[in-house]
């Protein structure tokens, strides 16, 4: 009986010394998206946020060419549980990142349209991401598409 | 039933289209839009340079309040570190600012255009005045009526200078709203406010013509000390208010060519008034030897003035023998009587010395020269005195002598 208590003791503390201390809830959304334009060594800036990376991988994998970053303009929210979603004119896709220890990483890559968006524009709307191109609407989440019209 | 049905779905499809283009608008063009039309009411205010201007600011950001009120908590969460409220009561609070700045610079516009009609006048008047004491001047033999007059038309103009530097004076501080002044750098409003309203006002052109008219009445008539302190202190007035607007002035014009170089030429033109004061007073000492029919050489300064002096009497001195000596003494009486101990000495000399425009050792030089031409001229007879006054002694002391022993005599008889 006395092994057993002080095995279960031993088992408590335990536990309590792994479990992970919880904040909740949390919630990471920005109420309006930015459009960043890429800065001539792939650079995007989100002077609110304080949010910088390199968009030069994210070019390569949507158009397949190192040097599509020129020029270019993406756009970026952040939806309530932390994940950036990515997109831009003439893009086919729309990207999901997560942050991960200095760098951003991809988590789901969802096919828009294969014709590439023309004017598109990521709003807040809890709990959904919806991205606009022109009349098109789509409600995004980081698992896919939750419904949209054409 | 199969029209109304159509037009049921056609209804339902423009319906459709409506929401979905009230609902597929991006949040950022909206905050964008936001932002421009805010910016745009924002420079109206910055860039109005009348109240005319600012006539639909109000009605405007009325508007944009009543335009953005049903996206206040996008707008609220996208304009960090500002918000819906405050951006709209900001733009209200710059607008009444800016209103107060122009009915306090409507005010000083008034008074500058009433100014503006008043130097008008007096530059006219002062011409005319300037144009009659000159012709005065111009007179060799000028009697005492003619001095007389001269004297009430020199004062006159005196007086009408000094109103009209004044005036302009006050117009120099109605150009710029004091609180224009304190600031360190003009923003572009500024500017252009201060550049209409010169504009308008001409107010450079007036200090150039109030500066030339001060320097014209310098050189056309003769002056005294008293009147002298009394321009030089007016001098420094008009010098210190100048200097504080000049200043602003030419950060506003500093692109401009012309007005810049007009700012220059009044810097150049307050030299000259130095100048023109600084020398009125030995023009005035000039004039009064001349007066008297007295020449010398000219001169401009403490120097000068000292070997000029020295050189007419040394020319006297050489000349004694010469000249008949009632024609030398005349020239002394002339020179020392009438003005150097009736003018130069109670009247001119303290100014000289406290203005540091003569030293002590020039004054001693000349009133040394001075008397040495004076014993030339009434040499001192005094060893005939010394005679005199021995011989009187002399007879004294016998007299006494031959008195005493006279006595001794009769008393030893």
């Amino acid at each position: 009986m006395k092994q057993l208590l002080i095995l279960s003791a031993c088992l408590i503390l335990l536990a309590t010394a792994c479990s992970t201390l919880t904040l909740q809830p949390a919630d990471f959304s920005w109420p309006v998206e930015s459009a960043l334009k890429v800065d001539s060594q792939g650079n995007v800036s989100e002077d609110r946020y304080s949010t910088d990376f390199n968009t030069i991988g994210l070019f390569y994998e949507e158009f397949q060419d190192s040097m599509s970053y020129k020029d270019k303009e993406i756009r970026l929210i952040r939806n309530n549980s932390g994940e950036y979603f990515i997109t831009g004119k003439q893009f086919k896709n729309v990207y999901i990142f997560k942050a991960s220890e200095g760098t951003l990483v991809l988590e789901k890559k969802i096919f828009i349209s294969e014709f590439g968006l023309k004017e598109p524009a990521f709003n807040q709307r809890l709990p959904y991401i919806e991205l606009l191109d022109g009349d098109y609407q789509i409600n995004l989440t980081s698992d896919g598409i939750e419904g949209g019209s054409k | 039933m199969i029209n109304s049905t159509l037009k049921m779905i056609l209804s339902l499809l423009i319906f459709w289209g409506v929401i979905n283009s009230v609902f597929a608008q991006s949040d950022l063009e909206i905050v964008d839009n936001f932002k421009s039309e805010f910016s745009s009411i924002e420079n109206t205010i910055k860039n109005a340079t009348s109240l005319v201007d600012l006539k639909d600011v109000s009605s405007n950001i009325s508007l944009l309040k009543e335009k953005y009120a049903p996206h206040k908590e996008l707008l609220d969460k996208s304009l960090y570190p500002d918000n819906y409220q405050g951006s709209i009561d900001k733009l209200n609070k710059d607008y009444l600012m800016r209103q107060g700045d122009f009915t306090t610079i409507d005010v000083l516009q008034t008074e500058v255009s009433a100014l503006n009609e008043q130097v008008e006048f007096l530059n006219q008047r002062n011409n005319e005045l300037l144009s009659q004491v000159r012709n005065l001047e111009a007179q060799h033999d000028k009697d005492a009526k003619t001095i007389k007059k001269l004297e009430k038309l020199v004062a006159q103009l005196r007086a009408s200078i000094r109103k009209r530097d004044e005036l302009v004076l006050s117009m120099i501080d109605s150009l710029m709203p004091p609180t224009m002044r304190e600031k360190d750098v003009l923003t572009v409003e500024d500017k252009n406010v201060v550049a209409k309203e010169e504009q308008e006002e001409n107010v450079i052109a007036n200090v150039q013509t109030t500066i030339k008219d001060n320097i014209r009445f310098m050189q056309v008539t003769s002056l005294k000390p008293d009147d002298l302190i009394a321009i030089r202190e007016q001098q420094e007035d008009f010098a210190n208010k100048w200097k504080k607007v000049g200043v602003r002035l030419v950060e506003v014009y500093s692109e401009d060519g012309k007005k810049a170089e007009e700012l220059k030429e009044i810097d150049e033109l307050f030299d000259s008034w130095y100048a023109a004061v600084a020398n009125e007073a030995w023009y005035s000492i000039n004039e009064d030897f001349s007066l008297n029919g007295i020449e010398l050489r000219s001169f401009k300064n403490g120097n000068e003035f000292t070997t000029s002096v020295e050189m007419f009497i040394g020319d006297e001195l050489k000349n004694l023998g010469v000249k008949s000596e009632e024609e030398s003494k005349r020239i002394y009486a002339q020179f020392a009587d009438s003005i150097w101990f009736a003018t130069i000495q109670p009247v001119w000399m303290n100014y000289l010395i406290e203005n540091k425009m003569l030293t002590d050792e020039n004054k001693n030089k000349m009133e040394t020269k001075i008397a040495e031409w004076k014993n030339a001229l009434y040499p001192s007879n005094w060893w005939i005195y010394l005679v005199i006054a021995v011989a009187v002694i002399g007879g004294g002391v016998f007299i006494f002598m031959k008195k005493r022993k006279s006595k001794n005599i009769s008393v030893s008889d």
